[in-house]
């Protein structure tokens, strides 16, 4: 991944911070730009994200946020840790698209005191739970050997009770993360799909084998690991296909160290359609019946996306009864009708969840 | 420098036209004016290379040249006059009396691209012909300079909806396919949800299909409906409407349809219907409309008794 890199920004005040100086030593020999103000808003949809231009900035807001569910929907009620946002890799589904007017691979240089913030509120909250995550607008680890994420993190929440880390991924990154000593409340996650989606829409990522021979060896090396079934795409042969990665599963994974499975049919926002129609001519995703779902945002026609999630849960589960299989933004009949039973409402889902966590790692 | 002067309406170049951008007029009005009382405002012209290039007027000029008059009065603008201050001096004065088209935008951007940098152009006068100061927008109004006549004459008289054709835009349709669409959208009549849906439709089945849209529309059923003698306009861009939604959606269309047929044997009673909001993403829902407490006894009576009512169920699934 460091090699990819061909140029850094830095915000004048993002100098200010030792992460930024890590950074730089890391990638001496590329040039660098210390920028006044905050880089030029890009309106153009044509724009290129510029996956090989690294920007230290300074995040201002709050580094802890809750995932964006909606009302209409169940929601898992995660909590996201606001790392950076882009990513190095290039999959045709992927929303960060749609915020063209903030390209480079952002990462924000204050984590360390963002972070002394987000545990403090953690520490203040001892009863409740939290399921924590930096994939939402990145790649958890795909920048790990550059920003040594893992290496700030996973120390501080390791150590906590009541919290836990989930480090999602499509990539093999994860050296830094096995170096370290720590094994208690990380998560180590993959994304996964079909082989033949993963290949034709996942530009950068690795094979799903490989996820899948990586998520093996995390297990051996004593990680619980979870895995992300989302976006499912419903294509011509896509029974056959995702058998295929599930075969892998059972080929390379001991079931009883998998903590969840999470089930999300493809939804995107309108506005990203056509710019994955211009980016990605090749990409088959968008080929399904889409309608406008409650959200606003574009999800498959109901029945299809029942049929998605009923053959994944009966093929998983007759590999394994105990997966803790759940579906990403739901609502409640799609989840009585796909699994048989239903967690009702957001807090069910997060009760449900929140278990897993006791019984992998106690409280 | 300016000065009032007798002019040959002949020596007034209307081919060569760097300062006009009306498109999409009619005549008749103006020159029926002419005839009545001539012509009250002289053109404002500019010399160049022995014959006159119109500054202000255009329109004006066509109508003399119409009704064959061959002298008109004309204020003469020095040479030194930059082409730009002409264009703007056109511009403002078009912009004191009237809105400009979608297809006047496009030529007048284009036109001004020649002398000014683009970041200006966004920044100061897009805003001044109500768009957005949005760089996309004005590489849209650029684009909407190179579509065919045809296209710009159906943007220009609104009969074709901006929306669609920043749709077509954003979708980077060939140009050879936007005039494909453009000849559908004059041969039938569609209103302007009906065009942003024709696009969205065809564009996403030719995907599906790999097929290109002449392609598509040479389908049979397809082929039939625009060709058939006994439909309206509207009855073909109905049924054209309806056959690619069952393309596209061949569940949805069979759900709703099936539905519609579950309700429909339930015989409602007068002022009750069943809805499906969000394309059954929601529970149904049933409106009721009564004059009075009776009446709704009435309705609600007849309902619980209503045996079918009880066989209502998600259209997909089995016995
Ligand atoms: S890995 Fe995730 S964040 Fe990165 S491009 Fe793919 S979908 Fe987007």
């Amino acid at each position: 991944m460091e090699g990819r890199i061909k140029e850094i920004f830095v915000q004048k005040e993002a100098l200010g911070y030792p992460f930024t100086y890590r950074i730089l030593e890391r990638l001496k020999d590329r040039k660098f730009h210390i920028i006044k103000e905050e880089s030029p808003f890009f309106d153009d949809p044509r724009y290129k994200p510029k996956k090989d231009s690294l920007y230290l900035l300074v995040h201002k807001g709050s580094f802890l946020k809750p995932c964006p569910g909606t009302k209409q929907y169940i929601c898992c009620r995660y909590q996201i840790l606001n790392i950076g946002i882009n990513c190095p890799l290039d999959c045709s589904y992927c929303i960060l698209q749609a915020y063209f007017n903030q390209p480079y691979l952002r990462i924000f240089v204050n984590i360390e005191d963002g972070l002394k913030e987000v545990l403090n509120y953690i520490d203040e909250r001892k009863d409740e739970i939290f399921r924590i995550g930096t994939g939402e607008f990145t790649d958890s680890l795909a920048l790990d050997p550059i920003t040594e994420w893992s290496k700030i993190l996973i120390p501080h929440f390791s150590k906590r009770k009541n919290v836990i880390l989930e480090l999602k991924t499509k990539t093999g990154s994860i050296e830094g993360a096995i170096s370290l000593p720590y094994r208690e409340r990380i998560i180590i996650s993959w994304s996964l799909n079909s082989p033949l989606i993963s290949t034709k829409e996942e530009h950068g990522a690795i094979s799903v084998e490989k996820r899948i021979k990586l998520a093996g060896i995390c297990q051996k090396e004593g990680f619980v690991v979870g895995f992300h079934f989302d976006p499912l795409i419903f294509y011509p042969n896509w029974k056959e296909d995702y058998l295929r990665t599930i075969d892998l599963m059972e080929r390379y994974l001991d079931p009883s160290k998998i903590i969840w499975i999470s089930l999300g049919s493809f939804r995107y926002m309108p506005e990203l359609k056509n710019i994955i129609i211009r980016r990605h001519k090749k990409s088959v995703v968008l080929n399904g019946e889409f309608i406008k779902g409650m959200d606003g945002k574009m999800r498959y026609f109901k029945p299809i996306r029942i049929e998605l999630y009923s053959y994944m849960y009966d093929k998983l589960s007759s590999w394994y009864k105990d997966l803790g299989i759940y579906l990403c933004m739901e609502s409640d009949d799609v989840w009585k009708e796909s699994f048989g039973w239903s967690p009702k409402n957001s807090q069910g889902l997060k009760d449900f969840l929140d278990k897993r966590v006791i019984k992998f790692f106690g409280r | 420098m300016i000065f009032l002067s007798d002019i040959d309406v002949d020596s007034i170049n209307t081919e060569f036209t760097p300062f006009s951008f009306s498109y999409g007029f009619d005549l008749s009005n103006l020159t029926e004016s002419i005839k009545k009382v001539g012509l009250i405002n002289p053109p404002i012209l500019r010399m160049q290379k022995n014959e006159f290039i119109i500054v202000i007027g255009y329109k004006r000029i066509l109508a003399l040249k119409k009704l064959k008059l061959e002298k008109t009065k004309g204020f003469i603008l020095s040479e030194d006059e930059s082409p730009l201050e002409c264009l703007l001096m056109s511009f403002y004065d078009n912009l004191s009396v009237r809105k400009l088209n979608e297809v006047e935008k496009a030529i007048f951007l284009s036109k001004l691209s020649s002398y000014i940098k683009s970041e200006e152009i966004v920044e100061r006068y897009l805003p001044l012909i109500d768009l957005p100061k949005r760089k996309n927008i004005y590489e849209m109004y650029i684009w909407i300079e190179s579509l065919s006549e045809k296209a710009k004459k159906l943007i220009a008289s609104e009969a074709v909806s901006i929306k669609t054709i920043r749709l077509m835009y954003e979708k980077e349709i060939p140009l050879e396919e936007i005039d494909i669409y453009i000849d559908l959208m004059g041969k039938l009549s569609f209103s302007f949800n009906e065009q942003i849906q024709l696009v969205e439709y065809t564009n996403d089945i030719c995907r599906k299909e790999n097929i290109k849209l002449k392609g598509l529309l040479k389908k049979e059923e397809i082929k039939e409906i625009i060709k058939n003698p006994s439909l309206g306009k509207k009855d073909k861009a109905k049924r054209l409407m309806d056959i690619l939604k069952k393309m596209n959606f061949p569940n949805l269309y069979l759900a709703e349809k099936t539905f519609k047929k579950m309700v429909d044997s339930c015989n409602l009673p007068d002022g009750v219907e069943i809805r499906v909001p969000f394309y059954f993403e929601s529970g149904y829902r049933m409106e009721i409309s009564f004059k009075n407490g009776k009446e709704l006894r009435g309705k609600l009576k007849r309902l619980v008794e209503n045996k079918e009512l009880g066989k209502i169920k998600d259209p997909w699934k089995g016995e």
